[in-house]
């Protein structure tokens, strides 16, 4: 059976600070997975967009591809959509991006063109989830005090969306790549340095344990789902990596030959696109830009509030 | 009574992926199936504008529960579900009421098996949502009458319907209070149990009168076909009562036509509508369908206390007859057993009666005696149901006949002439008479007797029943009048004819010699099928019944020409065995 490939990136403030959670920028926290199996991808990363790839487009800085006289104030080194928010704050800015509306803005068209190549052409599917701090504590978010850990809370609950469609004996590989958190996290603080005081600056999570976490949620939300869903087998591997991780896995792969052959510039494209899928879903108004998605866009879009998984995060 | 949900049953549902990569699939998804579904509808309540809500109330009743209520209950389950995907119109409660009724998908009742159903959700609904109100009204009638407490809330109307229906239906006794309750069918379910009962099981002597008793019910009044199975299923019953067997045959086909209409609907039409079938069966001689009908029964109702007493009873009936006696015992003493404990008095005194009959074919008359004195006392207690002792009082005399005690069996058979007011018992007196007189030595009374009944004792012998005391009077008469003794092969074929194998065994000794051996060939193969039949039983009632080797035992005893040297074979031959008495005590 195909494997297949889920990539998940989040959105907002994860963070948890002297026992708040999910209050960060805007109010708001969400994550996305984008799926699909091995095959799917192949096509899409090979797929035009633009005068570019989708390789090309999502394997490099959004800034990469705007004309010369068009500068974003942040230029990451990697596909980030935070970039354009920058841009929109820098420029005052405030509107919707409705995906199916041209933009007179040359950065905000970029983007909402990729975004309408990712839900429209590109084949994989895009779930989101997300809300504001009291979605997130109705739906169990926060309980155990590590940000780290609602997360990998979180991305398991939100597979269990898909769970049941999932070929059951496909293997599922996931990327998800641990984060930063501030200095004063509480669960840095309970575990490490609890005299620590905020130095404005933000440290890598401990890495292997979310994988760890990831991989023991997914298994639980499998087992829900295999005893809710009775008759018909319901998918049991689950195999969570890191970036690195995943391009050896691909390196090793037959019947894939452009994804084997790209596997490093796939891997980041891979993350490109799920940084920008986690902006697709419906967040509250701001001072800045979003984009929006209409009803009916897309089939290959499925967006939510963390309440409607109550019972998949929380159980 | 609240609605709870102790039972589920799970449907396979088609679902789509939530994106398009994810391939659609079915889901097994368990739904709730609330218990009851429906109640009374309240005085002055209006149904909703839901198709199903308005006819129910055009019935009576309303749902219990909300659609919620009806819906899949775990969470994750709702979130995979597209419910605006789901079949227009799609009532969740209608969907459960289906299942409760076992409604029929493509011939298959919904609900096979309790919380698995083959069908997807779209075919289900295909068919419950094109289902006629005729339609649904006959499989809730038939749900109604037989006060099925998970679909209707009684307690919200007529909270002593389900024991009313045990009572006169399973217990067949009389309905203590009529009631006139809103709901129409509940209402005229009142009055069929009541009035027309009462009326049948007094007048119902031919069909004639039956159908008299079925029109003055329906008169007037448009009822659904299980009122009219309900009737012809008691009809028979009380036709076989009064051995009118044909008149109970027709009867029967009505009950069979019906039941047959309502299968096409529901799954719910089950074995007990043919329980008269089985009772026909044997009545005519015919064992082994009898048996299988009431196997069949038994697999469904067996742990059913409100019918198990008679059901126990049938079947140990059918058991004694092919000498199968340990068995009929097992299931007599369980009979006995459920009706003691349930207070079943009318099952108590039949079962009593039979585990007596049965113990008499054992060669143990002191229990029999013992059980048939019980019987009698309880019918005693229950002589304001018209109910007549004579065949008990009867079973007495032939008891004291066994003991010698020849002046109690007189006083015995006195007393059964006296009570037997419609002479239902009179061919068993008549034989107990011929008994006694041949016991006693009384060669002239035995004259008397044989000329004052001989004409009717030629009519008996065609008779499915009558034949057996037939058989014992002229086997009695015929030990001193040539003449009769002459007659006795016929008897003997009549004997055959009515698959009385045992007790033709009995008298093959006395019959001359040139139709001795095809008699024995026509009794062995008889008895060879009965054995065929019951080595045939599934294991799991041959675990209950125990080793039925009461056949085969016959068939060698017969072939060794042994049968009435063997005492336990012997007294299995009752009441052939009434004749007996003569060589003990008296000469004629």
């Amino acid at each position: 059976m195909e494997p297949w490939i889920a990539v998940g990136d989040e959105t907002g403030g994860w963070d948890i600070v002297d026992g708040s959670f999910g209050t960060g920028f805007l109010d708001f926290t969400g994550l996305a997975w984008v799926l699909g199996p091995l095959s799917a991808w192949e096509r899409a990363i090979q797929m035009p967009l633009g005068s570019s790839t989708a390789l090309a487009a999502f394997s490099r800085p959004f800034a990469s591809r705007l004309p010369e006289d068009v500068q974003l104030p942040n230029n990451s080194t990697k596909y980030h959509v935070k970039d354009v928010w920058g841009y929109c704050r820098k420029k005052a800015l405030s509107l919707e991006v409705s995906l199916d509306v041209p933009q007179i803005d040359p950065v905000l068209e970029l983007l909402r063109g990729d975004a309408e190549w990712l839900l429209q052409k590109s084949g994989l599917g895009v779930l989101a989830v997300g809300g504001n701090a009291a979605d997130a504590k109705a739906a169990g978010l926060g309980l155990s005090g590590d940000g780290l850990r609602e997360r990998a809370r979180a991305f398991a609950g939100l597979m269990t969306v898909a769970m049941p469609f999932l070929p059951g004996d496909a293997s599922l590989y996931l990327l998800a790549e641990g984060r930063t958190e501030p200095a004063i996290a509480d669960a840095v603080k309970a575990n490490r340095f609890a005299d620590r005081s905020d130095d404005g600056m933000r440290y890598l999570e401990p890495y292997r344990d979310f994988l760890g976490r990831l991989t023991e949620d997914l298994n639980r939300v499998a087992e829900q789902c295999h005893v809710s869903v009775s008759g018909g087998s319901v998918v049991d591997k689950f195999y969570c990596k890191g970036g690195n991780g995943l391009v050896q896995f691909i390196s090793s792969l037959r019947g894939v030959p452009f994804l084997r052959s790209h596997a490093a510039e796939s891997v980041s494209a891979m993350k490109g696109i799920a940084d920008l899928a986690a902006t697709l879903m419906r967040q509250p108004e701001g001072d800045g830009c979003r984009m929006v998605v209409p009803p009916s866009f897309s089939s290959n879009h499925w967006a939510g509030n963390f309440r409607e998984l109550r019972h998949a995060i929380h159980g | 009574m609240q609605s709870t949900v102790d039972r589920h049953y799970s449907l396979p549902v088609w679902v789509d992926g939530p994106v398009d990569v994810l391939p659609k699939r079915q889901l097994r998804v368990s739904f709730p199936l609330p218990s009851p579904l429906l109640r009374a509808l309240g005085p002055g309540e209006q149904p909703d504008n839901n198709l199903w809500s308005d006819w129910l109330a055009e019935l009576g009743w309303a749902w219990t529960v909300s659609p919620d209520g009806c819906a899949p209950e775990i969470p994750l389950v709702n979130l995979w579900l597209d419910r605006s995907a789901w079949p227009r119109g799609f009532d969740a409660r209608v969907l459960a009421l289906a299942v409760a009724l076992k409604l029929r998908v493509d011939g298959e009742p919904l609900s096979a098996t309790p919380d698995e159903i083959a069908f997807d959700l779209g075919r289900v609904w295909r068919t419950v949502s094109t289902l006629s109100q005729e339609v649904l009204g006959e499989v809730l009638a038939l749900a109604l009458l037989r006060a099925d407490s998970t679909i209707f809330n009684f307690d919200s109307v007529a909270p002593s319907w389900p024991a009313d229906v045990g009572l006169v239906v399973a217990e067949r006794r009389g309905l203590r209070d009529e009631r006139e309750p809103a709901p129409l069918w509940l209402k005229y379910g009142y009055t069929l149990l009541g009035e027309t009962f009462s009326m049948l099981r007094s007048m119902g002597a031919s069909l004639e009168d039956c159908q008299e008793v079925w029109d003055t019910f329906a008169s007037g009044r448009d009822l659904p076909l299980a009122f009219a199975m309900t009737f012809w299923w008691e009809a028979t019953y009380c036709l076989t009562e009064r051995h009118a067997y044909d008149a109970a045959e027709k009867a029967q086909e009505k009950v069979g036509t019906i039941a047959h209409r309502l299968k096409g609907f529901t799954g719910l039409v089950d074995q007990m509508w043919h329980h008269q079938q089985g009772r026909l069966y044997y009545y005519a001689g015919n064992h082994e369908s009898a048996l299988a009908e009431f196997l069949r029964e038994y697999k469904t109702h067996g742990e059913n206390l409100k019918v198990a007493a008679m059901l126990t009873r049938e079947i140990s009936n059918v058991l004694s007859d092919m000498a199968c006696l340990d068995a009929a015992k097992h299931f007599a003493e369980r009979s006995v057993e459920v009706a003691r404990s349930q207070g079943q008095k009318t099952e108590l005194y039949k079962s009593l009666g039979r585990l007596a009959e049965i113990a008499i074919k054992l060669g143990d008359n002191a229990s029999a005696e013992k059980l048939f004195t019980e019987s009698l006392s309880i019918q005693e207690k229950l002589a304001e149901e018209n109910r007549s002792p004579a065949q008990t009082l009867t079973y007495l005399g032939h008891v004291a006949v066994l003991n010698g005690d020849f002046d109690k069996a007189a006083e015995w058979y006195g007393r059964a002439t006296a009570v037997d007011v419609d002479k239902s018992s009179f061919p068993y007196i008549t034989m107990g008479r011929f008994a006694l007189a041949t016991a006693t030595g009384n060669a002239v009374a035995l004259d008397q007797l044989w000329n004052a009944n001989r004409e009717i004792i030629k009519t008996w012998a065609t008779h499915q029943t009558h034949v057996l005391p037939a058989a014992v009077c002229i086997l009695a008469v015929a030990q001193h009048i040539t003449l009769v003794k002459e007659g006795l092969p016929g008897i003997m074929r009549a004997l055959v004819e009515h698959r009385y194998a045992i007790e033709a065994a009995y008298v093959l000794p006395d019959l001359p010699e040139d139709s001795q051996s095809r008699m024995t060939g026509d009794i062995l193969a008889m008895l060879n099928c009965w054995q065929k039949t019951l080595g045939s039983l599934p294991s799991d009632i041959r675990e209950i019944t125990g080793p039925l080797t009461g056949p085969v035992k016959m068939v060698d005893a017969i072939r060794q020409s042994a049968l009435r040297d063997n005492a336990k074979l012997w007294v299995a031959c009752y009441p052939m065995t009434l004749t007996a008495c003569i060589a003990q005590g008296a000469s004629t």
